[in-house]
C-alpha cells in the first residue's frame, strides 16, 4: 500500500512532531513550517507518516490511501 | 508504581460548580494543594462543569477539556492574548505589559512573529547543542561530591538561566539580579501584584539601559544583535516594542524550561524502572521528553474574550478572562489514554505542551533541546538517585506550575 502525504499550510505552526518522529518524510522551510519530502511513501514508511500525522498538535497532516477507489483516510 | 504526587490529599475547590450557581464555582489556582495536585480538581470540574468560573484572584474561567482549550487557542479573534496573566484586574486594551508576539493579536501577530521565528527554528538552535552541553556539565561539576542535592534549584534552574543569558548576550554577572526579578514576576508576582508590576518595570528598565550602552551595536553576535538589526531595517520597530521582545525572550525560557526540568527529575527520582530505562538507553530520551511535557506541561496562559462567546457549551461575556491550563488539557481522558500514567513511549503523544494555533511557543524546540542534552548529562552522571523521603516538596504557580524543590539522594556516580 502506498498513500499520499500532505500539510495544511494554514494549520501548520511549527510545531516540528512530523520531522522529529519521521525525517525522512518531513522537513523545515526556513521559518520553520513542517513541509513533505516525500508525498508518497509506501510500505514501512506509512506507518511513520501515521505516526507524524497523529502526532501533530495541529492536526494538519492528512494520510490518504492513493488507490482511488478506497477513500477512506488513514487520519 | 503510583506517583508520589497522586498520594497526596487531593485538592477539593470548596462549592465547585454547583448547580445553577455559577458564580461560586470558587477554585483557587493559587492554593498550595491545588498547586501540588491539580490533577483531581481537574477531574471534577472536566465532569461537572467544564469551563468553570472563580472570583477569586480577579476572577477567571478555567476550560479543562483538551478540545476545548484547543479551539480558544484557535479563536485569536474572540481570545485576545492583550493580558496573559492569570490574576489580577485586566488592564484597558492597550494598557497591558505588551510582548510581542506572544501578546500580539491579529492583524498585527503574524509580523510581529516572523521577526522572531528565524532564531528559533530547529536548526537555528541546534548550533547550541554543544554549549547547552557545556552548561549542563558544568553545572553538574559544580555539585561535586554531594550525596543530597535539590535539582530544581541546583540543576533544573541553573542550565536555561545559563543557556537564556548567553544567547541574549547579557552579561553573566546579571544573572542573580535578574533571577530575582522573573521570581517575583512569575513565582510571588501573582498573588503580589505590586511586586509584579515593580518586576516589570525593573525588566525592562534593565533592557532600556543594555540597549543604550555605547558597545551595545547591531553587529553583536547574540539575540539582542539582532533585535537592533530588526530595529535598523524597520525604524517602525519602537522602543516599547524592542523593550517586550527582549523581556518576553528573557522570561519565557526560563522559568518554564525549569519547571519541565524539575518535574522530569522529580518524576524519574520516584520512578526506578522509568530511570533505569532511560539510563539503559539513552535514546529513549526524546520520547520521554515529550511525555513528561504533556503530563507536567507548566504553563497556562490567559486569554480575554473580546465579545460574548461560547465555548465548550458556556456562556462568557466580554472582557473576561480565561486560562488555558495546557496541562489539565493534556490530561484529558478523552483525548489521551489513562493520562495520569507516565508511559515513556506514548503514541501518539499529540500534547499541547507549547500550545497550538499562532501563539504556540516560540522556544519549543530550544525548550526540547535544553530538556534532552540536560537529562542526558544527568542521568549520564547520576545513573541511580531517589527521592528523599524527610523533604516535603513545594510548588509554585500561576502561569507556570512546577516544583519549587526536588530534594534528591545520589545512589550512583559515573564518572
Amino acid at each position: 500500500m502506498s498513500v499520499n502525504v500532505t500539510i495544511d499550510d494554514l494549520l501548520c505552526q511549527g510545531h516540528g512532531r512530523c520531522e522529529a518522529l519521521a525525517p525522512h518524510l518531513f522537513e523545515f522551510d526556513d521559518l520553520g513550517y513542517a513541509r513533505v519530502i516525500r508525498s508518497t511513501p509506501a510500505g514501512h514508511d506509512v506507518e511513520f507518516a501515521a505516526s507524524a500525522a497523529a502526532n501533530c498538535p495541529e492536526q494538519a497532516i492528512r494520510v490518504t490511501r492513493k488507490d482511488p477507489s478506497d477513500s477512506e483516510s488513514l487520519r | 508504581m503510583a506517583d508520589v504526587l497522586d498520594e497526596a490529599e487531593p485538592y477539593r475547590a470548596p462549592g465547585v460548580c454547583p448547580a445553577g450557581d455559577r458564580s461560586s464555582d470558587d477554585f483557587d489556582i493559587l492554593d498550595p494543594d491545588y498547586l501540588r495536585n491539580p490533577y483531581p480538581t481537574w477531574d471534577e470540574l472536566r465532569g461537572t462543569c467544564p469551563v468553570a468560573h472563580s472570583d477569586r484572584w480577579g476572577g477567571s474561567w478555567l476550560p479543562t477539556g483538551f478540545e476545548t482549550v484547543k479551539e480558544i487557542a484557535r479563536r485569536p479573534e474572540d481570545f485576545s492574548s492583550r493580558a496573559l496573566e492569570v490574576t489580577g484586574p485586566i488592564p484597558p486594551v492597550g494598557k497591558g505589559l505588551r510582548v510581542p508576539p506572544l501578546s500580539s493579536d491579529p492583524p498585527y501577530h503574524a509580523a510581529h512573529r516572523k521577526l522572531l521565528m528565524p532564531l528559533f527554528t530547529k536548526s537555528a538552535v541546534s548550533s547550541w547543542e554543544t554549549r547547552i552541553r557545556e552548561i549542563a556539565v558544568e553545572s553538574l561539576d559544580r555539585l561535586d561530591g554531594r550525596q543530597e542535592i535539590d535539582a530544581a534549584t541546583e540543576y533544573a534552574g541553573h542550565v536555561p538561566m545559563q543557556v537564556t543569558l548567553e544567547m541574549l548576550g547579557v552579561r553573566a554577572d546579571d544573572a542573580s539580579a535578574l533571577e530575582t526579578m522573573v521570581d517575583q514576576l512569575l513565582r510571588s508576582g501573582p498573588r503580589d501584584l505590586e511586586q509584579r508590576e515593580r518586576a516589570a518595570r525593573g525588566l525592562l528598565d534593565y533592557f532600556r539601559e543594555v540597549l543604550s550602552e555605547p558597545g551595545c551595536v547591531e553587529d553583536r553576535p547574540d539575540l539582542l544583535g539582532h533585535l537592533l538589526r530588526l530595529q535598523a531595517e524597520d525604524p517602525s520597530i519602537d522602543e516599547e516594542r524592542m523593550l517586550g521582545m527582549c523581556f518576553l525572550l528573557l522570561v519565557a525560557g526560563i522559568d518554564t524550561t525549569w519547571a519541565a526540568l524539575s518535574s522530569s527529575l522529580l518524576h524519574l527520582a520516584s520512578h526506578p524502572a522509568d530511570r533505569e530505562q532511560l539510563v539503559d538507553d539513552p535514546r529513549l530520551i526524546p520520547a520521554a521528553v515529550e511525555e513528561f511535557l504533556r503530563a507536567f506541561a507548566p504553563v497556562s496562559n490567559a486569554r480575554v474574550t473580546t465579545r460574548e462567546v461560547n465555548i465548550g457549551g458556556q456562556d462568557l461575556p466580554a472582557n473576561e478572562r480565561v486560562i488555558l491550563p495546557l496541562a489539565a488539557a493534556n490530561r484529558d481522558p478523552e483525548a489521551f489514554d489513562d493520562p495520569d500514567q507516565i508511559k515513556l513511549d506514548r503514541e501518539p503523544n499529540n500534547h499541547i505542551a507549547f500550545g497550538l494555533g499562532i501563539h504556540r511557543c516560540l522556544g519549543s524546540h530550544l525548550a526540547r533541546l535544553e530538556l534532552r542534552v540536560a537529562l542526558e548529562e544527568w542521568l549520564r552522571r547520576y545513573p541511580v538517585f531517589s527521592l528523599r523521603a524527610d523533604v516535603t516538596i513545594e510548588y509554585w504557580g500561576g502561569q507556570v506550575r512546577g516544583p519549587a524543590n526536588v530534594p534528591i539522594a545520589i545512589g550512583e556516580v559515573r564518572r
